[in-house]
């Protein structure tokens, strides 16, 4: 279970609207390579996972990428939330704003909605954590791919905390897989045994 | 000290707890690590005592420092401006890496 937290991993405090800016950040919400994935990919991983620490890792990881989906919608939120419908033209939100006004929708930048298709839980241990170190790794290109996009510090400065973050996750998972396939190794030889 | 100040001091206290809970999960023998951890806890239990009773709950769970009226419920919300503060001295700075 979970209780949530009145206040953000890390503080946004964003001045300046700027819808267009929003559009490309909602990759992070709802595309593929975003939070919403990351999380579900490994709070779902987590069921067949075979090693105490990956185990403790996919749970405690996946709980932290439920904040960063809550910091990718304060980010989008605070960059709309006093757009014009003008505005939003302006930007290339029309279609969005036709379908969902200023709410925050789980949907990539290209407006297609959130799908499970973008991500795996195949039951394989190695399997999974490689999946999950592929992960890290394509979400911190996207937020590389932000950073080169925005010019607004307020906006920067969390994302630059995200990437750090994928960072130390994807170090992490490296870790837990070693375990997992020094485990897995120690079990073969204990069966190949007479 | 201000809102802002007592909140940036959760938030930090917050954050390494997250990132050492992550290092300990994959180095669950290390027991300074766990030495860290337990006093980074106690610090963070500390300051989130200090700014719930002036400024309202954390958590649904936190102290209860008003017995007729349900501060959870009060504005300003973590998804608001207002809410939330600089954390550190990155403005008007170089933007990118």
């Amino acid at each position: 279970m979970w209780v949530f937290e009145k206040k953000l991993e890390y503080p946004i405090k964003i001045k300046k609207s700027n819808p267009a800016l929003a559009k490309i950040i909602i990759a992070q919400y709802g595309g593929a390579d975003g939070e919403l994935g990351a999380a579900l990919r490994y709070l779902s991983q987590r069921f067949t996972m075979v090693t105490p620490e990956a185990k403790g890792l996919l749970t405690d990881i996946g709980t932290e990428e439920l904040a960063h989906l809550e910091m990718i919608g304060v980010i989008v939120h605070q960059l709309t939330e006093n757009a014009t419908p003008e505005q939003m033209r302006a930007a290339g939100m029309d279609a969005s704003y036709v379908n969902h006004g200023l709410g925050v929708f789980p949907q990539g930048p290209e407006g297609v909605p959130w799908s499970a298709a973008g991500i795996q839980s195949k039951g394989d241990p190695v399997t999974d954590l490689y999946e999950d170190m592929a992960a890290e790794q394509k979400a911190r290109s996207t937020y590389e791919y932000i950073l080169d996009l925005t010019d607004d510090p307020d906006v920067a400065d969390p994302i630059i905390f995200l990437r750090e973050r994928e960072i130390v996750h994807f170090q992490r998972f490296g870790e837990a897989l070693r375990c997992v396939e020094e485990y897995l190794d120690e079990k073969k030889i204990f069966y190949k045994k007479p | 000290m201000d809102r802002d100040e007592w909140l940036r001091q959760v938030t930090i206290l917050d954050f390494m707890a997250t990132d050492l809970q992550l290092y300990l999960d994959t180095h669950p023998d290390d027991a300074s690590a766990i030495e860290n951890y337990k006093t980074i806890l106690a610090e963070g239990k500390k300051a989130r005592d200090r700014y719930e009773r002036c400024y309202g709950p954390l958590s649904s769970r936190g102290e209860i420092t008003q017995d007729d009226h349900w501060r959870w419920v009060d504005d300003p919300w973590p998804w608001e401006e207002r809410y939330n503060l600089r954390i550190c001295g990155r403005s008007g700075g170089h933007v990118g890496f």
